[in-house]
């Protein structure tokens, strides 16, 4: 019964539609690849503003279809799109902020607030983390450098002018240089982390003689 | 919420009496304390959109009020839970979880879409503002919610069209 009046109402809604013309914008809207609802709400202010009253009849019939569609308060999550947001209040997945290896400040965070860690695993960790970034930096000069060669080469192959070989070969200075300091900067960090690490052994030794002559 | 944390031999681990002293401070919600992610949420509260779309809004209405308790600061699981209330006839409560979801997210599309068709049932202009908004935060129409508050835009201007036709003094 209810598929009958669904085809009758279908029908008569068919028919509204040809004898007011609003197949027309019906099909213009087709042809822009617009959405029902705009098509429906076309039709019905085309209606409105000319008076005619089936166009009207036909476009309201189209939204209150599309109104039927979504019911109100459909029941649905919908989590913000910003990630750090959608995750607040909840614990972080496992691995997270604790690792002993992590690129964020707040990865460095979780080392220090750690209460498994102890004081000389958090150390060894900290540092860890930031040779890590120093690794990825000394990568990504040495990209920079592999670029600014390759701009050099292009340069004396094309018969470029004077300045722009002159720019090329600064460019490779400037970032041979800092590559040099990198290398430096993490020849020192990987000195202080065996610094440390011997001293530890020796503080553990001390105490450990102490307790002996104790 | 199933987990329970027990108390052996006179001494609660160090790491969950911290965790404790934390929620009891009022810096650490409870879904943190019982090391619930994300991700575990979303499946949750996708069981409880299923039971409401099957109609058992009660039965949603407990998993979602659950996922509120755990984390208040979940603005997708308060406008949820607004909308079970919605069906259930709770309209106070369900603003309060509407609002409290935009107090906290307010871009969420099903939060002002409804709190909006709320406001317009009471005659608050505001309710325009809400639908409007829904719109913006929901363009394409990707949730029900956006693709309700677009029809619901279009049903206002026909109506205000409509309205400006029959009354000559507001056409002029």
């Amino acid at each position: 019964m209810s598929d009958l009046l669904k085809g009758l109402g279908s029908a008569l809604s068919s028919v509204t539609n040809l004898l007011s013309g609003g197949a027309l914008i019906d099909a213009a809207g087709n042809a822009l690849g617009l959405p029902p609802v705009i098509t429906n709400a076309a039709k019905a202010l085309v209606g409105a503003i000319t008076g005619n009253v089936l166009l009207v009849a036909s476009g309201a019939m189209g939204l209150a279809q599309e109104l039927t569609r979504n019911p109100p308060a459909t029941t649905e999550y919908r989590a913000p799109k910003d990630g750090t947001l959608a995750c607040e209040g909840y614990a972080k997945k496992p691995g997270h902020g604790a690792s002993a290896v992590g690129t964020s400040g707040s990865s460095m965070k979780g080392i220090i607030n750690d209460p498994h860690m102890s004081l000389e695993e958090k150390i060894e960790a900290i540092l860890m983390n930031l040779t890590q970034k120093m690794d990825d930096e000394i990568l990504q000069t040495m990209d920079d450098l592999t670029a600014a060669q390759d701009k050099q080469a292009r340069i004396k192959n094309g018969k470029g002018d004077e300045k722009a070989l002159t720019d090329a070969q600064r460019d490779i200075d400037r970032i041979s240089m800092r590559l040099q300091k990198l290398v430096e900067k993490r020849k020192m960090m990987f000195e202080m982390m065996s610094t440390l690490s011997m001293k530890f052994n020796e503080m553990a030794k001390t105490a450990l003689s102490n307790m002996r002559s104790a | 919420m199933g987990r329970v944390i027990k108390h052996e031999g006179g001494s609660v681990e160090t790491a969950t009496a911290e965790k404790l002293k934390a929620f009891v401070r009022g810096e650490m919600t409870w879904a943190e304390v019982e090391g619930m992610t994300f991700e575990e949420a979303k499946a949750i509260a996708q069981v409880g959109c299923d039971l409401a779309g099957a109609g058992r809004y009660e039965e949603a209405r407990i998993l979602f009020e659950g996922l509120v308790e755990g984390n208040p600061k979940d603005a997708a699981s308060r406008a949820a839970l607004g909308t079970v209330y919605q069906k259930l006839g709770r309209l106070e409560e369900a603003l309060t979880e509407y609002s409290a979801a935009l107090e906290r997210d307010p871009g969420n599309p099903v939060a002002l879409v409804n709190r909006g068709e709320l406001y317009l049932r009471r005659g608050n202009r505001q309710g325009f503002t809400d639908i409007a908004n829904a719109v913006e935060a929901d363009p394409h129409g990707e949730t029900s919610a956006g693709r309700r508050a677009k029809a619901l835009v279009k049903a206002i201007a026909l109506a205000a069209v409509e309205e400006m036709k029959a009354d000559p003094k507001v056409r002029a």
